[in-house]
């Protein structure tokens, strides 16, 4: 009995180490994080870079401060992150989104929310749509600890994207040449988003205050393939293997040029997850 | 081999209890003595979807969900073992979503002997009033946050009871359940004074005091923060009875903690609940007050809702079970901070007076209030704060901060007029702020009156008609924010006005329902918001059913709408969406 006693003391004791008190919560190596390192004898530069699908909605109280996050992480890991804010679920539309005028979802924003099991939980995102707990979808508060754990993995694929825009008719033409640089072993697709910044639009915040002049932060306006992409190597790839691609789409009047990107990914149609990751501006 | 032994066991069970439900409710066989004995329950509700478009029920392209449960529970002599089957085929709509196909959702092993008692695999554990922990399972609300790990019990002396465990938390389903990141673990001692010393065996005071500590680790790899990997947190309780008195006082503190919750500041949590209460014949008056300030508390920082929450954080208000006073406007705890009070009588005025009537009355009153916590933040020019501690806010941890969450005021009033009929008068007033618990997309606060009227008559033996009449009258106050920070105002002082609405407006509700004991309910329900301040959503939402018991199974069978709303089970939400449909559930044990 005593024994057992002891037992419970030494249970006691190790929980009670528990306990970390932080001072100065800040991190201040942070400069240090744009560079993803030496590729071990590869003279190829490329990075596998990360893209961040944000879910959003001008509905959605809490959406803000996941923005602000993604913001944070693009300020530390610079051109390595592409995050795109998909506007889609209840806090996207009516009744939800109470901000009449502003419904920025699209259809093929509402079917990435049904990727995994539907989202209903806002702000949640994917990162290169890769599983941390056997889940693809990310509270905002765990996307920079789940980047760390995989950015500096050697890229599978590099993706040259060539865009170029004529302002007479809007018209945006986008060409892209993807480079195996691995071998792959299953099929992939090629996705191309356009995406607009800073759109001004109100926002509900928390305590259901709604600010006028938000303006919300990369905002998908189009999927200019289809839903899920064109295909790039129907079986598998080899090392080496290359495909070029052409897309073109005219951007309507009232999108303002001036902030807007085109986003192209390349995905693992088995596995889901985004090989790779590029963003240019359109102008 | 004696494992062995246990495995066959189970699956003669599996098939015995299959073969029982297709019969509903016959009993196993008798097991011979030294097998042990095996029993459980079975549940499952099933619906199939129409569209409905004019109250948003969407398409539901599976047309039929079906959520399914089959717990088997094994037990010989000191030796326990249990297993959930789980179907999610797919989840029924307002579920949690990730909640997906078929598999065992909780297993575990468990053994007494003396003073000992052991569980590996998943178990639930509430240390005090949960306040730093409690893992619990509400299955209408797809909440589960059972611990997968080890749990020892142990009581070295009379009167003396420890608890110590160590595991991480069902997060998710998917054809098995899936952990959460991080690891809970926690130890409670409890001491009985009345047990502990012999000579206040017979006291009349009673007495037992308890301590626990639960810390979690979840390693950090956050970029731009220094998160704290080992949160702990700390508690003491203490119960007095005397006679008809009783008081309840418990204190929990967590150390810095920051997490989606709060918004990643590193400030430290607090809560407090006393409750104190006097109870005789006829009479019974309980006071309670709690205070809570950042106290939410995860497995996974980064997680929200209902997801991973290691304690429990009680709500101080009543639980309604009459239709509209429970479903339009249920008040959820706010983790983050908040004062809450509750004063509650019950009296049962004696029969043969003037005011009892012939069979008595019995009259309840009850009232609560919370209140936003009294709070100021840190302004964010504040270099320190905002490039180094991190804190966020200050608090004056015991008073009431200017903003009104919730108020309740009900009474309720229970009357046998004869042998035949009973009646239930009721009236229930609430203030709801919906800007802070947000349960509908429209703004302001919600000031509601619902009546309620309830009348039970007996017709002749075993027959009994039960009709309920509700009605719901609903006004709202604009809500005053500071246009630069976005705060919300208290009364009087100056800012933006926001334009309040009057939410849904007024409903009235009826309720017939004849039971035919010992077998048979049948009810219709119509809830008609004839109000509505959209003339095309001034509709009936009417859901008739039948049930059907008989010794430990029910079945039932309902066909109707439901209106997108609220589910609230000790103060946990979650929006359900509107439905069109039929539902079969049936439950049996066994």
């Amino acid at each position: 009995m005593k024994r057992f006693f002891l037992f419970f003391i030494a249970f006691a004791f190790v929980s009670l180490v528990g306990c970390d008190d932080v001072d100065y919560p800040k991190r201040t190596d942070t400069e240090q994080r744009t560079d993803p390192g030496s590729g071990g004898g590869n003279v190829n530069t490329t990075v596998t870079k990360i893209l961040i699908e944000d879910f959003t909605g001008p509905g959605c109280q809490g959406c803000p401060a996941a923005a602000v996050r993604a913001e944070e992480l693009k300020g530390l890991y610079g051109d390595q992150l592409v995050v795109v804010g998909i506007n889609a679920g209840y806090f996207a539309s009516p009744p939800g989104n109470p901000h009449v005028g502003f419904d920025f979802s699209t259809p093929d924003g509402e079917e990435y929310t049904k990727l995994e099991t539907p989202l209903t939980e806002f702000p949640s995102g994917y990162v290169n749509r890769r599983e941390r707990n056997g889940s693809i979808i990310l509270k905002f508060g765990a996307w920079g600890g789940f980047i760390e754990d995989f950015r500096f993995e050697a890229p599978s694929m590099s993706i040259d994207l060539n865009v170029s825009y004529t302002d007479g008719d809007r018209k945006v033409d986008i060409t892209t040449t993807t480079t195996a640089l691995q071998d792959i072993p299953n099929a992939t697709n090629l996705v191309v988003y356009l995406v607009e910044d800073n759109i001004e639009s109100p926002q509900t915040f928390p305590n259901n205050v709604t600010q006028n002049d938000y303006l919300q932060r990369h905002v998908m306006r189009e999927v200019v393939t289809n839903t899920w992409g064109e295909p790039l190597f129907t079986t598998a790839a080899t090392i080496g293997e290359s495909v070029d691609k052409e897309f073109n789409f005219t951007i309507p009047n009232d999108w303002n040029v001036d902030n807007m990107t085109v986003i192209a990914y390349v995905r693992d149609t088995d596995s889901e997850v985004i090989l790779q990751v590029e963003e240019v501006y359109v102008k | 081999m004696v494992l062995k032994h246990h495995i066959y066991n189970y699956i003669a069970g599996i098939s015995l209890s299959l073969v029982c439900l297709g019969a509903f409710g016959q009993e196993n066989a008798p097991p011979a003595p030294d097998l042990g004995q095996l029993h459980g329950n079975f549940e499952i509700t099933a619906q199939y979807y129409n569209e409905d478009s004019l109250i948003g029920a969407p398409d539901f392209p599976e047309r039929v969900g079906a959520n399914a449960f089959l717990n088997l529970i094994y037990v010989k002599g000191n030796f326990e073992s249990g297993v959930r089957f789980e179907s999610y085929e797919p989840v029924l709509q307002g579920y949690p979503t990730n909640f997906e196909g078929s598999g065992v959702g909780l297993r575990y092993a468990r053994y007494r002997k003396d003073e000992l008692d052991i569980t590996a695999g998943h178990f639930y554990e509430q240390f005090g009033s949960g306040l730093i922990l409690r893992t619990y399972e509400e299955r209408a609300l797809g909440v589960d946050n059972a611990i997968d790990g080890i749990r020892v019990k142990y009581k070295p002396f009379r009167g003396v009871y420890l608890t110590g465990l160590m595991g991480k938390q069902r997060f998710r389903f998917e054809n098995r359940v899936q952990n959460g990141d991080g690891r809970v673990r926690g130890f409670d001692a409890e001491l009985n004074i009345n047990e502990l010393i012999p000579s206040l065996a017979e006291s009349r005071t009673q007495m037992t005091v308890g301590g626990s500590f639960v810390s979690k680790f979840q390693a950090d790899r956050d970029p731009l923060l220094v998160l704290p990997e080992n949160v702990s947190s700390y508690g003491g309780r203490f119960s007095l009875t005397r006679g008809k008195f009783s008081f309840l006082g418990e204190y929990a503190y967590k150390i810095n903690d920051p997490s989606a919750d709060n918004n990643f500041i590193f400030k430290d949590g607090q809560a407090v609940f006393v409750s104190g209460s006097y109870s005789k014949k006829g009479l019974g008056i309980t006071l309670a007050a709690k205070t809570i300030d950042n106290m939410s508390f995860r497995s996974d920082r980064s997680e929200t809702v209902n997801n991973l929450t290691i304690n429990y954080l009680p709500a101080l208000t009543r639980q309604h079970t009459y239709n509209l006073a429970a479903t339009l406007y249920p008040y959820a705890t706010q983790p983050t901070g908040e004062v809450g009070y509750q004063a509650d009588l019950i009296y049962k005025i004696p029969k043969k007076t003037y005011f009892g009537g012939r069979y008595g009355t019995t009259v309840s009153i009850n009232y609560s209030g919370v209140n936003s916590l009294d709070t100021t933040q840190i302004p964010e020019n504040n270099v320190s704060d905002s490039l180094k501690t991190l804190q966020g806010y200050t608090t004056n941890f015991f008073s009431l901060g200017s903003q009104t969450f919730f108020k309740d005021f009900n009474i309720e009033v229970t009357r046998k007029l004869s042998k035949k009929t009973k009646i239930t008068a009721s009236y229930v007033n609430f203030v709801f702020n919906n800007d802070v618990v947000k349960l509908s997309p429209n703004k302001g606060t919600f000031f509601t009156d619902i009546a309620i009227l309830d009348v039970t008559y007996k017709i002749r033996p075993k027959h009994t008609l039960r009709v309920e009449a509700q009605h719901l009258w609903i006004n709202s106050v604009p809500t005053k924010v500071d246009s630069t920070n976005l705060n919300v105002l208290s009364e009087g002082e100056l800012g933006e006005t926001i334009s309040a609405e009057r939410d849904n407006g007024d409903w009235a509700a009826a309720i017939v329902e004849y039971t035919f004991s010992p077998h048979w309910i049948v009810s219709v329900i119509d809830q008609y918001n004839y109000n509505n301040n959209n003339k095309d959503l001034r509709i009936h939402y009417v859901t008739g059913s039948v049930v059907y018991v008989n010794k430990g199974t029910r079945i039932m069978l309902s066909y109707g709408r439901q209106r997108a709303g609220v589910f609230c089970v000790g103060g946990v939400y979650r929006n359900v969406p509107a439905s069109n449909g039929l539902t079969l559930s049936l439950t049996s044990s066994f």
